[in-house]
């Protein structure tokens, strides 16, 4: 798997088939293009097609119409053992509900990936340790979930995301469910991560989770209304849209 | 990976043991029904072969009378219309390999103090070999003590035991109607037939004997019955053929009069027992099939609860790079695990209930290797068979969708 960086969607749109209802269509015509290392915040109302946007990049969902590049290669033509492949090596997600495996310990809920990348016991177990030790988890490889804070909980998250060493962090509104002062930790690793070469993108509500991004792009009713650069400098400074 | 895989199974089947349990119950019952079924009908067919052993293939009795009065007592008055002559013509045909004329009667032996009743049969030599009596110590009676009446007696192992005890009769001196007899040889035992009657209550003396001395016979020349074992090669329906051509020729009979004789194959009942046996076990291996679908059922319907309940972890696996095989044999090993560990609980119980069967009801069972492998293939093949479709329906989620879920 060669891809590791340029991600490129074409007039991309998705439209939801509930079963007996009409179609509902929630992005149309959606252009972007992402560098590796980027480092993107995706802002906009709520019901704008963020989440869906999302899921279409990370290979979670297919889109309805228009097309996907991975490093130059059409998504449209991928099987689904591929866009496993794809999800299990090139992006790495986090999700606002942490979603971990509540009967795995916190080192086998990182290394699960592993597990479907093939790499064998020692390594999964060696790479899952240091991982939670990169998040400051280190000492609670045999804890449960339940066992945790939701901040610490967001961090085995992000632990797991990185197991197969992705080019993309996908975050779906990460720190929804913490206090100011855990979402700063959370950025705060989330910073460093993109300092060491990952690419994230990043949903979020709040402008100054926001303003951790070098660039911002905005959604409303299904599509981009602003794609900015952002000075990482006025991080502090960026206030409400 | 695999033992990763096995030790997932077994987390998650652990986090619901009441649950897990409950599917087990049908596998278990399922299995202990098949590998009772197996025990159980392959100890009959068993114990029915060794029957039909025991008596001899090929044998044919020939009794005096038409077929319908026919029997060992024929009507009273009525002269036998079989004799040694009939007999001796018998011998001569190709489909025969051997014949004895026979006599018998029920009476009483004594020896010292002991009293015992038993069946005397009157026979010449051939008598061990047609009917398959084998002297397991001692001598046979031969053509001497047939010729000169001779009186000598070999024992079935029953009546030995129950006037000699654990000594040895041989050379002794025991009384039948009271007329002493000379013990010269002991049967190897045979054990019960079919029907539970014990085949090793008997005595033989020679036919010379039991007709002129001991029960008499009104008409001289005539016999009780022939017993007649059919060359192996030919088999008794041509023997059976054969004989009736021979006989009605040699009785005269016109073409239009009924046999004066009658032929039964004493092997029949065993044979009818065998069949029997089978529709035994036909009917047990249907109970047991139906048990095992209805344990199949059950895992079906706690595994499609088990994927609907864990659709968001399904997502979860398919966001960080499951593949549908990844899924779908996740829970094909879990039916697997569910059904296996049913499977050997079951073959336990089923072992333990042919064991209660063996001890406690006198059933005849054998338990071997094939119950093993019968257990193993049976509960492997529901597992997968009815885990298929639960486990094939999470393979099939989409995983957005499946993240979605509550
Ligand atoms: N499975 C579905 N079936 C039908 N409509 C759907 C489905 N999923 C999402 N939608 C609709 O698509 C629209 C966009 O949803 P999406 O989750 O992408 O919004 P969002 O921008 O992430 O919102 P939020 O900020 O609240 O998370 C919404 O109007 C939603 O109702
Ligand atoms: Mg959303």
């Amino acid at each position: 798997m060669a891809a590791s960086g340029s991600l490129r969607v074409e007039a991309l749109s998705k439209n939801y088939l509930p079963p007996g209802c009409p179609p509902v269509p929630v992005l149309h015509g959606v252009s972007l293009a992402f560098a590796p290392g980027d480092y993107v915040a995706v802002m906009g109302p709520s019901g704008s097609g963020k989440s869906t946007f999302l899921a279409l990049l990370g290979c979670l969902d297919t889109p309805s119409g228009g097309h996907y590049w991975i490093d130059g290669d059409d998504v449209a033509g991928l099987d689904s053992d591929a866009l496993s492949a794809l999800r299990n090596r090139v992006f790495g997600f986090v999700f606002q509900g942490f979603h971990l495996l509540p009967r795995a310990t916190l080192l086998d809920n990182v290394a699960l990936p592993m597990l479907y990348a093939g790499r064998s016991r020692r390594e999964r177990h060696a790479r899952a340790a240091e991982l939670l030790a990169q998040v400051g988890l280190a000492g609670l490889e045999r804890r449960y979930p339940t066992q945790l804070s939701g901040g610490q909980q967001q961090r085995v998250a992000i632990a797991r995301a990185l197991a197969n060493r992705p080019a993309w962090l996908l975050a779906d509104e990460p720190t929804g469910n913490l206090d100011s002062h855990t979402s700063g930790e959370i950025m705060a690793i989330f910073d460093r991560l993109n300092a060491e070469g990952l690419a994230i993108v990043l949903v979020t509500h709040e402008a100054d989770i926001a303003a951790h991004a070098r660039r911002l792009v905005r959604f409303a009713d299904g599509q981009v209304i602003e794609d900015r650069p952002l000075d990482p400098a006025a991080a502090t400074a960026e206030s409400a849209p | 990976m695999f033992t990763t895989l096995i030790a997932e199974a077994m987390r998650s089947l652990g986090a619901n043991t009441l649950r897990t349990l409950l599917a087990m119950l049908g596998m278990i019952i399922g299995v202990a029904a098949v590998v009772l079924m197996l025990a159980v009908g392959e100890g009959s067919r068993l114990r029915v072969a060794e029957t039909i052993a025991t008596l001899g293939r090929d044998i044919l009795n020939i009794y005096s009378g038409t077929p319908a009065v026919a029997g060992v007592r024929t009507a009273a008055g009525s002269a036998p219309t079989l004799t040694r002559a009939d007999a001796d013509a018998i011998a001569q045909l190709e489909s025969v390999q051997a014949v004895a004329p026979a006599h018998y009667g029920n009476t009483q032996l004594q020896y010292g103090g002991s009293n015992w009743s038993s069946s005397v049969f009157g026979s010449t030599p051939e008598f061990s070999e047609v009917r398959n009596w084998e002297v397991a110590s001692g001598a046979p009676l031969d053509d001497g003590d047939l010729r000169t009446a001779a009186q000598k007696v070999v024992l079935g192992a029953t009546v030995a035991e129950n006037l000699f005890g654990d000594a040895s009769p041989l050379g002794k001196m025991l009384r039948i109607k009271g007329q002493p007899y000379e013990v010269i040889g002991v049967f190897r035992p045979k054990g019960s037939n079919l029907d539970g009657r014990d085949q090793d209550d008997l005595v033989w003396v020679p036919l010379t004997a039991a007709q002129g001395k001991l029960f008499g016979n009104p008409f001289p020349g005539t016999v009780r019955f022939i017993t007649v074992k059919a060359s192996a090669e030919s088999g008794k329906g041509v023997a059976e053929r054969d004989i009736t051509a021979l006989l009605r020729q040699r009785h005269r009979l016109p073409a239009d009069a009924e046999n004066d004789f009658s032929i039964r194959d004493i092997t029949a009942s065993a044979e009818s027992a065998a069949q029997a046996a089978q529709a035994m076990s036909v009917l047990l291996g249907a109970i047991a099939s139906v048990s095992l679908l209805v344990g199949g059922i059950g895992i079906m319907n706690i595994m499609l609860v088990t994927v609907t309940e864990r659709t968001r972890e399904i997502g979860v696996r398919r966001a960080i790079g499951a593949r549908r095989r990844d899924i779908l044999l996740q829970f094909l090993l879990e039916s697997l695990l569910i059904c296996l560990t049913g499977g050997v609980l079951g073959a336990g119980l089923g072992v333990g209930g042919a064991w209660v069967a063996a001890e406690f009801f006198d059933t005849p069972v054998v338990v071997d290797l094939r119950t093993a492998v019968a257990a193993f293939g049976f509960s492997t093949a529901v597992g997968l068979f009815f885990g298929y479709y639960p486990a094939h329906r999470a393979a099939a989620m989409q995983p957005v969708e499946a993240l979605r879920t509550a």
